[in-house]
């Protein structure tokens, strides 16, 4: 469903289909229970890079300039209206996944691939053991983190250096943080599946899940409903021309 | 000698050595003729210095471990029969030292859950005892939250409940509560005297605390890969001068009784308890008293 989402906002190029896609964000926002605001919120670190984007594809792209004076000749009407539209794709596309990611648990989002790759089994491709692999993965994801946090600290408080010298030197100082990071995951790693062993995990076979998928109304209408935008979408993008 | 029901673990003459190039002294015994016997109900504190076998001896009984010679009984199977061993690890549950490397769910609840599920039970049955064991450990409230944001008291409580919610006949502490604070050790082990005593769990405790030690019915002391002492913990803590010599602690109180027995003083030995203690202390206070206005 994501993945189909940001297909189209890729696809839409006038504001017109912007426009719709916004009003679809902001509903499907609301029906999550996840108010378009809260989403928002979470754009702040990249408003940065969509900032960046804009100044950039002002300048770079060719057309028209704005003014024949100045540092306004640089700039081009075409240039600022990719870059709006690029922007307003980037925002778009975190909403989304913002969205995804705030209601859905990794697990149960694995669970989803898992069920979406079922096919491959008869490949012998394991496919619930490479949804518990990624799940676990992202389990870890902020325990890495703190540890590495922590080792870093403790590298800088030996007298470590990471802010000084050229590229280089700098590189080669995060080399006492990284190796003590992977010897730590590694044992974590080691301790992790003697623990799993130690409450009965044995692989995919006998193994039920408390938190069933099932197909349920809200999913077909949710099949529709982007089916429906789909539809609309390539209406207004391709017949038009 | 046939194991039987009554015994939750049973262990017959167990060896193990790690091979030549595993555990910390490659090829030394790690145990050397372990026979002991735990019934159903009891709660027992495993306590010995760094290196006398303690966790080699539960994962023994999680058959995490085979014996190298000699036999495991959990609940009267034999750890070596492969056809049950999920069966063993069902009965024989097992908290390590580390939340953070047994905790495999993205949120509390899951985690709880993939004991269940690994079990197979039905997901209808899998959500009653989820919700069973997060209400047993009083962590309901954060049934969705992310493991690693809670503290690690909080997070070992999960690693219980997850243990709890199989059903498990006996419940393993490996160390479970050494990377805790003092308030968090207080809060496992008063969890864990409730299950023992409203659940029926058996309970061993394995720790280097020795004040928690002397909260068990019984307290086993391993020494090099043997069974040193094992009895009440009045009677482990009142040989002062063996477990000093095994480089292990005495509980403050059952420190200052043998002490002041020592100087001389008319104290009842075994004394653990502070309010027994203060008890006997004025009692003998009492009693010269008594003997200085006599004379």
């Amino acid at each position: 469903m994501a993945t189909v989402f940001m297909t189209l906002v890729f696809l839409a190029d006038s504001y017109l289909s912007f426009l719709l896609l916004l009003f679809f964000t902001f509903v499907v926002a609301g029906r999550a229970g996840r108010p378009f605001g809260h989403s928002l919120r979470g754009i702040r670190p990249i408003l940065f890079i969509a900032l960046f984007t804009l100044a950039v594809n002002s300048f770079a792209v060719k057309g028209t300039p704005l003014s024949e004076y100045g540092i306004l000749c640089h700039i081009t009407r075409e240039g600022i209206e990719q870059s709006v539209r690029m922007v307003i794709r980037l925002l778009l596309l975190l909403t989304g996944a913002s969205i995804l990611t705030s209601t859905t648990t990794p697990l149960a989002l694995m669970d989803g691939l898992a069920a979406l790759m079922r096919p491959l089994r008869r490949l012998r491709v394991p496919v619930h053991e490479l949804a518990m692999m990624m799940a676990i993965g992202l389990r870890f994801i902020p325990v890495l983190l703190e540890e590495g946090g922590r080792i870093f600290k403790a590298q800088v408080s030996r007298g470590a250096g990471f802010t000084s010298g050229n590229p280089l030197q700098r590189a080669r100082s995060c080399i006492p943080v990284l190796v003590p990071l992977f010897a730590g995951a590694f044992r974590r790693a080691d301790d992790l599946s003697t623990a799993m062993e130690a409450r009965c995990f044995r692989g995919s076979a006998g193994r039920t899940r408390m938190k069933t998928l099932e197909f349920s109304r809200a999913d077909v209408i949710c099949v529709t409903a982007m089916l429906a935008l789909s539809a609309v979408l390539f209406c207004m993008e391709f017949v038009k021309m | 000698m046939v194991a039987t029901k009554k015994h939750i673990v049973e262990t017959q003459g167990v060896e193990f050595s790690y091979g030549a190039c595993g555990g910390p002294v490659p090829g030394a015994k790690a145990l050397d003729g372990i026979s002991l016997r735990i019934e159903k109900g009891e709660f027992v504190a495993l306590v010995g210095g760094n290196g006398s076998g303690k966790t080699t001896f539960a994962r023994l009984l999680n058959a995490l471990l085979l014996p190298t010679s000699g036999t495991v009984y959990i609940d009267g199977i034999d750890t070596k029969d492969k056809e049950r061993l999920w069966e063993v690890r069902r009965v024989a549950g097992m908290v390590f030292q580390n939340p953070d490397s047994q905790i495999i769910g993205t949120t509390v609840e899951e985690d709880v859950a993939f004991g269940p599920e690994n079990l197979g039970l039905e997901p209808e049955e899998t959500r009653r005892r989820v919700r069973e064991a997060l209400r047993r450990v009083g962590m309901e409230r954060h049934a969705d939250s992310p493991p690693h944001l809670l503290s690690g008291g909080r997070k070992q409580l999960v690693s219980i409940a997850g243990i709890i919610a199989m059903e498990p006949g006996c419940l393993i502490l490996d160390e479970a509560t050494a990377l805790l604070d003092p308030t968090a050790r207080e809060e496992i082990m008063e969890l864990l005297r409730r299950l023992n005593r409203e659940e029926g769990i058996t309970v061993l405790h394995i720790t280097h605390d020795m004040e928690e030690a002397a909260l068990a019915d019984r307290v086993i002391v391993m020494h090099a890969g043997r069974v040193a002492l094992d009895g009440k913990p009045s009677e482990v803590f009142s040989r002062a001068s063996l477990l000093r010599e095994m480089g292990l602690d005495i509980p403050q109180v059952a420190e200052l009784s043998e002490r002041l027995r020592g100087e001389g003083f008319d104290l009842p030995s075994g004394l653990l308890d502070t309010d027994a203690a203060v008890a006997a202390l004025e009692r003998m206070l009492a009693g010269s008293r008594h003997a200085v206005h006599t004379t």
